[in-house]
């Protein structure tokens, strides 16, 4: 790696490219599923390349090739050269690159037990083991059990002499059992659903989060969910659950702070932005209890790396605070335009892609209440878990989301389960609903691997830390 | 590219020095080009290329799979596979590899696409950010081109290579709170012509200035073919596949031969018509098949691999993914047959509706009931007694698709290709009399 990267700058500074950088990559993936008893999958995935990305007359190209020889990177930095001079012919605004101090450094995410390292059938032992525990339960039509492992190493280098080499490790799994019953179909999962949650952890993580353990339960609520009532319509007092919250906080504040967003650079696809580049400092966002920080640095989540895909170093940034915007995620083409410089959340997905202002972990951070004080103040709400569906505009205002299981709240106690629960609302009068956020010991990490922007589409690994949290005179129960 | 021959002969020499029972190689190599352009400017621009070996094996039902980009490692991910194979369990669907069937050769590979460069993709989307500048709008939106060739080998004897190119255009311009997009699709550069798509956009931008709030409800809709498209592709999503079938988490299930929709709905997967972007066979070698899914209402059908073909005691009909993918088969080359109507008549028959122009960020709510939720894009008008009286701002939906479907009362005669799946979807506009409108947003 390191040669071909030396031997890459070394020629984009002998041929007087103005700005270039080369990111080589080698990443592996493990992927295992166990359905209904048997193995339904276990696939293995290689995947080693580099990426040359150049800024010529203010004008960006990119080439990306999987032949690592020197002949082929001699070729991809001509190529890239080429692409970023036909860039050029229709370019309404130069691109200039916001100052960064150049790094040599080295960052490995934390990693007690390598993934890769535990045999393949002790997984399957323990995968197995809590699907025949999800499958005891007789309403479960399908009992699946994921794990997943990837580790990536990636060497980047820059003509303005930054260098730095990286592995990150990250592991997740989870269960999921769906109970299918009179052309109804209701799934349960944990930890989260879409195949579980996520970490920049080894092994352990898989450990600690004793899927056997929560089989059972699982199972049984997949149950109750299959002959539950519908989830009555109506404004009610919600309150949403760690894993719903973080894919709230991913949809309505994580993308809607990145500022290309913003800037209308993803206007061709995802969208843009609500916000405006002077809403800093001045935009109410939530309510006082809402502070939220992008944290590249949080221990384990899946948004946490040593540097971005551009050599700036991770960083944790106020977003929110006490209910004010106050900051946006921002990469070094992009923020001059608020006046300041990157805050280092440049990420590619591989080698064959550029990097993109993408979510580090976007953290709702604790508050002071107790879950079961949360509860106990609720005359008449639904506490609703685990999301099912998500959907949102193009601006990030209108919000729907879909959840596994909402059990009913009467008098400060919970009740019965509902299915179907769905709740929508339009982005910052939802956040000034909030009353109470759960303290510290409810808060954990949530990991996001599938989080899709740009085009050719790419697929971060994203983390939100969250903890319960509670909502006034929400919409509820829209479906027909 | 590499030739076909080559292929067969790396395939080939991975399969003889292969210990298991079955083995099966696919390769891809492809050459893949996007030039990406938002505020009139080209802003990201990219070339890539790759190659990758993925292998299937199998000692009895015990399976193992692993892939590799990097070809000189192909006898490592081969071992790979096989060491995964011997220490899994039985697979429950495995149901072998399978045997060769004679391929309809098919040319989607346009030499002048496959060349085509830098410069030429940037002097198309020069054309288009000149009309977009002319009416004062801001253009966004991405060309892409390449080349891509797959190769299919197993020990079994299937030993099928297709070598193909592929365009894809996507315009969205924006002007005053107003905004209009399109997206062409092909094989053939030289059948995106991106003037007249960039006038049409441009003038839909115009006509999207200004628009006024509407109370959700329920509405006629007249949706355009790039709505109409989103509903088809997260349809087929939720139903159309061989393992939801059979695992009953599809709306067909326990449905064929009974009515789901509307007399008007009929959708086919056909990977062969030239119309659409023609596939000869799928992840698996198996020639495609053109498969009626829902015939004039009616569920007709679902598409198979091989191993949801066996659990049906039916043949594949040559819709596999990619070995390792859980989701099962599916139906890439969708068709929807047209009508008789045109756009305007739909509008002119409407005393009160809405003309929907295209769908955003669409999710399922309620999978057994294909009730979506998403929101409106690019451009919705209130239709008032035969006309269209207004822009309006955007609107959240929250309707099941069968329901709607079944309330089509016209379709129209002409079609359009348009994005979503992988083979592109050739669609009609059509006109539905029950349409749920469930929220609002501020633009």
């Amino acid at each position: 790696m390191r040669a071909l990267c030396e031997k890459a700058v070394n020629l984009m500074r002998m041929r007087k490219i103005p700005y270039g950088d080369i990111r080589f990559v080698r990443a592996r993936e493990e992927h295992i599923e166990v359905k209904n008893g048997a193995v339904e999958s276990v696939t293995y995935e290689e995947s080693t390349g580099f990426g040359v990305r150049v800024l010529v007359d203010g004008a960006w190209g990119f080439a990306a090739s999987n032949r690592t020889t020197t002949e082929e990177m001699t070729r991809v930095v001509g190529e890239a050269v080429e692409v970023a001079r036909a860039s050029g012919t229709v370019l309404d605004r130069r691109v200039e690159l916001t100052r960064v101090r150049p790094v040599l450094d080295s960052y490995n995410s934390q990693c007690a037990v390598d993934p890769f390292d535990v045999p393949i059938e002790d997984k399957l032992r323990m995968l197995t083991e809590a699907n025949r525990t999800l499958s005891a339960e007789k309403a479960v039509t399908i009992a699946q059990c994921f794990l997943s492992s990837f580790e990536t190493h990636k060497t980047f280098a820059s003509t303005e002499g930054a260098f730095v080499v990286q592995k990150i490790t990250e592991c997740g799994g989870g269960l999921a059992a769906t109970a299918i019953r009179d052309g109804e179909l209701q799934v349960r999962s944990y930890p989260n659903s879409f195949r579980g949650n996520f970490a920049t952890r080894g092994y352990e993580y898989i450990e600690s989060m004793d899927l056997t353990g929560n089989a059972a339960r699982v199972a049984e609520e997949a149950a109750q969910l299959i002959t539950a009532p519908q989830c009555p319509g109506g404004r009610r007092t919600l309150i949403l659950d760690g894993g719903q919250l973080a894919l709230q906080v991913h949809e309505s504040i994580g993308h809607p702070i990145e500022l290309d967003r913003v800037l209308g650079l993803e206007a061709g696809y995802a969208g843009t932005s609500f916000l405006k580049p002077d809403d800093v400092g001045k935009l109410r966002y939530g309510s006082e209890v809402v502070n939220v920080v992008a944290d590249a640095t949080e221990p384990g989540g899946l948004g946490t790396f040593g540097f971005d895909d551009e050599g700036v170093p991770a960083q944790r940034i106020d977003i929110i605070t006490e209910g004010i915007f106050r900051g946006f995620l921002t990469s070094r083409e992009t923020a001059g335009a608020v006046g300041q410089t990157s805050n280092g959340t440049m990420r590619a997905c591989g080698w064959h892609a550029i990097p993109l202002i993408r979510m580090t972990n976007v953290n709702l951070r604790p508050g002071d209440a107790d879950l079961d004080r949360l509860i106990a103040e609720v005359d008449d709400g639904l506490m609703l878990a685990t999301n099912r569906s998500w959907s949102i505009d193009d601006k990030r205002l209108n919000f729907q989301f879909g959840c596994e299981i909402a059990w009913e709240i009467r008098d400060g106690k919970l009740g019965r389960v509902f299915k179907n629960p769905t709740y929508t609302g339009i982005t910052p009068e939802f956040w000034a609903s909030c009353d109470a956020v759960c303290g510290r010991d409810h808060w954990r990490m949530w990991g996001t691997p599938n989080c899709g922007k740009g085009e050719p589409g790419q697929t971060a690994h994203v983390g939100h830390g969250a903890a319960p949290a509670r909502f006034r005179n929400v919409e509820v129960g829209v479906m027909r | 590219m590499i030739e076909k021959e080559r292929v067969f002969e790396l395939a080939g020499g991975l399969i003889e020095d292969s210990p298991a029972d079955d083995t099966e190689v696919f390769f891809h190599e492809s050459r893949g080009h996007l030039t990406r352009f938002a505020n009139n400017t080209i802003h990201q621009n990219v070339s890539v290329t790759n190659a990758e070996v993925l292998i299937r094996v199998a000692f009895g039902r015990k399976v193992g799979v692993a892939s590799s980009n990097t070809l000189s490692d192909a006898k490592r991910a081969l071992e790979q596979a096989c060491e995964i194979a011997r220490v899994s369990n039985d697979s429950a669907d495995y149901a072998g590899l399978p045997e060769p069937q004679p391929v309809q050769e098919v040319n989607t590979f346009d030499e002048a696409t496959a060349v085509c460069d830098a410069m030429t993709r940037a002097a198309r989307v020069k054309n288009v950010v000149e009309a977009a500048k002319a009416v004062d709008a801001v253009a966004a939106g991405a060309l892409s081109t390449g080349t891509g060739l797959s190769g299919i080998v197993n020990s079994r004897g299937v030993r099928v290579a297709h070598a193909g190119t592929h365009v894809g255009l996507n315009i969205v311009m924006m002007k005053a709170g107003g905004s209009g997009t399109t997206s062409l699709k092909g094989w053939k550069l030289a059948d995106i012509d991106e003037g007249p798509a960039a006038k049409h956009v441009a003038e839909r931008a115009v006509k999207t200035c200004d628009p006024q709030e509407l109370d959700p409800g329920e509405y006629v809709v007249v949706l355009e073919p790039q709505a109409v498209g989103v509903l088809v592709a997260y349809l087929a999503y939720v139903g159309f596949g061989g393992k939801a079938y059979h695992e009953k988490r599809s709306f067909m299930s326990g449905k064929l031969g009974l009515r789901v929709t509307g007399p008007l709905i009929t959708v086919t997967d056909d990977a062969l018509d030239p119309a659409g972007i023609p596939v000869p066979f799928d992840y698996e070698g198996v020639p495609k098949k053109k498969v009626t899914l829902i015939k004039k209402g009616i569920a007709a059908g679902v598409c198979y691999d091989t191993a949801t073909a066996a659990a049906e005691h039916t043949e594949s009909t040559g819709h596999a993914l990619p070995s390792g993918s859980t989701m099962g088969p599916f139906p890439l080359n969708l068709f929807m047959t047209g009508g008789d109507a045109t756009l305007d008549q739909m509008i002119s028959s409407t005393v009160k509706g809405l003309l929907v122009c295209n769908f955003h960020y669409v999710n399922v709510a309620e999978r057994m009931k294909t009730v979506l939720t998403g929101m409106t894009r690019f451009g919705v008008f209130l239709i008032r007694d035969g006309r269209i009286a207004h822009p309006v701002k955007n609107l959240r939906f929250t309707q099941s698709v069968l329901e709607a479907f079944d309330t089509t009362s016209a379709v129209t005669s002409d079609r359009q290709l348009v994005g979503g799946l992988g083979g592109g979807m050739l669609v009609p506009g059509m006109k539905c009399d029950v349409f749920n409108f469930t929220g609002k947003t501020e633009f």
